[in-house]
């Protein structure tokens, strides 16, 4: 489904160009759940927001393949209505526009670019709801303006209650557990869950263990300076939580030194 | 040769020479025929401004001053063959706006294009300046107020324009639509038109100018609209400026509040070559008043609010939200006068200008004023310009929503703020429209 090979991406600082992708690889099938985990820094927003197509980031070099095409060249429109879906770690707030809108025009949108005949009123109502019932959402979340002076558990509910709406082929969540408590945690993890199939497929960005207690990972990275310097299945997140990064940066170090 | 600013305003009131002489030999004494006399001799003191006046400093009126305009008789205004519903903005046309009617062509009332539904008794009337006699009570509640040279010409020589009046304890159920059409299909056009809003105690009423032009000449519409609120009145007045491509507008409203009373001015400026609008409110004690403003510019469309509340005395509440989109080369000039009186304890006064730059030529000038003799008040103001947000486009386009649709749903959101204030439905859909129309096109 996805197949990243030697991505390499920088972000204009004041101080230049930063280089933080640095030759990365990784390959993606359906049916399948990759957490990439990694310490403060070593860009795993940074690759969750290339993905999705955000604007800051310079492609420097690589491929990145989705179903046959090459994502790179898209806008993130496209990418969205290719199936590409972004769980941001800090959704926007946009006063003035209701959820319901907001999600009524991404559907039919993504609908038109894959030719299929927009949603009428009443049967996008009825999936809003019954999406809606799923995330345990209050159903005023859904005509207030979108995000606005949501809580930050609401937030984090909304963007999966999206997830759910949208049905893409590829999720991919950057910290979607960061500032949840247990309850909201369980919940988002279920919708992730509800949403997982054979043919679609999850990257989890985490910098916890936790969340992987709820949305068990096929495989997971461990994104360092750039690149994925380790992966293995979820015994490896837990030796992470267990040791910390620090035996990780100590084995690259030694590695990169020689 | 060089053109002096004598010369300027001797070509600007050359087509009024005639009329010049007959209100110089007006030998009533009521208040309208002095106050004529008065503009006439104000006219002969003053020339028009220039960017050194301070109040003028961003608006340049060479682009319409440099134009000879002809004013129309009321024969040849009304002789030529308009139909409004070849005009987009004839918001009668849709049937679900149930409304009386006033057309104004060129200044001139046209009996036939109105339509005033039955009104019940004497105790409100819907009448034309040109047929009120000029001793009429009504115009006694109204102060001569002149913004500039133009407010002087508009006094002295306004061909015709609206008198609405209520007495005490009545209610205008439907609103009034009024267009202001020039036909500027021939002709540069001059057209002028003076109005004027009185409502007793505890009646309300809703008046809504639209304006309209016909034709790609210059022309100009120099209009003042004068507004008495009763005490526990409410009065809600509107300007939609939105289908004058060719046209110039100096305007001003003035409102005088009784205490406990409300006054909303909405002013809604879409399209127009160079917009001047000027609003001054007067407020009593415990009044409300709101201005909103929306101002969607593009090519090389000029507007510039200036607004003044005077609060002269205690416990009232106003509320200004100012919202701009410029796009183009366009540019907004706002201006926002609040005076808190020594008298005026306890006053609220709110107010905001936001701005969003879709273009790098576009340029916005605001400037929030606050005067404040007062000491125990609460007043705060603020003004933002900057252009979309990123983030917030970024976040619909990751969820499928194509960049210009993105750009539009927030622009929409940005402007719905103040279309929301509007209680017409028809007028409030209207524009929710036109907006969307034009910001997919841009």
């Amino acid at each position: 489904m996805l197949n990243i090979n030697g991505l390499q991406a920088s972000i204009d600082t004041d101080a230049g160009a930063k280089e933080i992708l640095k030759g990365l690889n990784l390959e993606v099938k359906a049916g399948e759940v990759h957490a990439i985990m990694g310490p403060n820094g070593s860009g795993k927003s940074t690759l969750a927001s290339v993905l999705a197509g955000r604007e800051e980031y310079e492609v420097t070099g690589g491929k990145v393949d989705f179903e046959g095409k090459d994502l790179l060249e898209l806008a993130p429109e496209e990418r969205a209505g290719e199936g590409i879906f972004l769980a941001f770690q800090y959704p926007i707030e946009i006063p003035g526009v209701s959820n319901a809108t907001f999600m009524k025009t991404a559907v039919n949108e993504i609908r038109k670019y894959n030719e299929k005949e927009e949603l009428d009123a009443v049967s996008f109502l009825k999936l809003m709801k019954s999406k809606a019932a799923e995330m345990e959402m209050d159903s005023s979340l859904l005509t207030r303006a979108l995000n606005e002076g949501f809580s930050g558990g609401e937030k984090k509910r909304n963007e999966i209650f999206q997830l759910a709406m949208l049905e893409p082929k590829l999720a991919i969540l950057d910290e979607t557990d960061s500032g949840l408590d247990i309850d909201a945690l369980k919940i988002v993890a279920n919708g992730v869950n509800r949403f997982k199939n054979k043919d679609n497929a999850v990257i989890v960005v985490t910098h916890y263990q936790r969340l992987l207690d709820y949305i068990v990972p096929d495989f997971v990275h461990v994104l360092y300076q750039g690149r994925i310097v380790k992966s293995g299945t979820k015994e490896l997140a837990l030796e992470l939580e267990a040791k910390g990064y620090d035996w990780i940066k100590e084995e690259v170090n030694s590695i990169t030194s020689k | 040769m060089t053109t002096t600013l004598d010369d300027i305003k001797s070509t600007f009131l050359a087509p009024f020479e005639e009329l010049a002489e007959k209100v110089s030999e007006i030998t009533n004494t009521d208040k309208v025929s002095q106050g004529k006399k008065a503009a006439l001799e104000a006219i002969e003191r003053n020339s028009f401004p220039t960017i050194k006046n301070e109040e003028w400093k961003f608006t340049e009126l060479k682009s319409i001053l440099s134009n000879k305009f002809e004013l129309q008789s009321k024969e040849d205004a009304l002789s030529s063959d308009i139909d409004l519903n070849e005009f987009d903005y004839f918001l009668n046309k849709n049937k679900d706006l149930n409304s009386h009617i006033l057309v104004f062509i060129n200044g001139h009332f046209s009996d036939k294009h109105s339509s005033i539904k039955e009104l019940k008794g004497n105790k409100i009337s819907i009448q034309t300046l040109s047929n009120t006699k000029t001793d009429n009570p009504i115009f006694d509640k109204f102060e001569r107020d002149s913004v500039s040279i133009f407010s002087d010409i508009n006094a002295a020589f306004a061909t015709d324009g609206y008198v609405i009046e209520l007495t005490d304890n009545q209610e205008l159920e439907l609103p009034v639509f009024v267009y202001f059409i020039n036909d500027a299909s021939q002709k540069n056009t001059l057209s002028q038109v003076r109005n004027y809003i009185s409502v007793g105690e505890n009646s309300n009423c809703t008046v809504v100018e639209n304006y309209i032009t016909k034709g790609e000449n210059p022309n100009l519409i120099n209009t003042i609209t004068s507004v008495n609120v009763g005490s526990y009145a409410n009065v809600k007045h509107l300007k939609i400026q939105a289908d004058a491509k060719s046209q110039f507008q100096i305007g001003s409203t003035h409102a005088w509040q009784a205490d406990k009373s409300s006054f909303t001015n909405t002013t809604i400026s879409l399209a127009g070559k160079l917009i001047r609008n000027d609003l001054r409110i007067i407020s009593g004690e415990y009044c409300e008043s709101f201005m909103n403003g929306l101002y969607l510019l593009n090519e090389k469309t000029h507007v510039d609010n200036h607004t003044v509340i005077d609060h002269q005395r205690p416990n009232s509440y106003s509320n200004e939200m100012y919202k701009g989109v410029l796009d183009g080369k366009s540019r907004a000039v706002f201006n926002g006068k609040i005076f808190v009186r020594q008298a005026a304890q306890k006053t609220n006064a709110f107010q905001s200008n936001k701005n969003v730059l879709l273009s790098d030529d576009a340029i916005l000038n605001t400037k929030p004023q606050l005067e404040i003799w007062a000491d125990d008040v609460k007043c705060s103001h603020g003004a933002t310009t900057g252009k979309l947000d990123e983030e917030a486009l970024f976040y619909l386009q990751a969820r499928g929503i194509p960049k210009q649709k993105a750009k539009s749903l927030l622009l929409q959101a940005f402007a719905e703020e103040v279309l929301d204030s509007i209680e017409i439905d028809v007028l409030r859909e209207f524009l929710t429209n036109e907006i969307e129309n034009r910001l997919s096109i841009s």
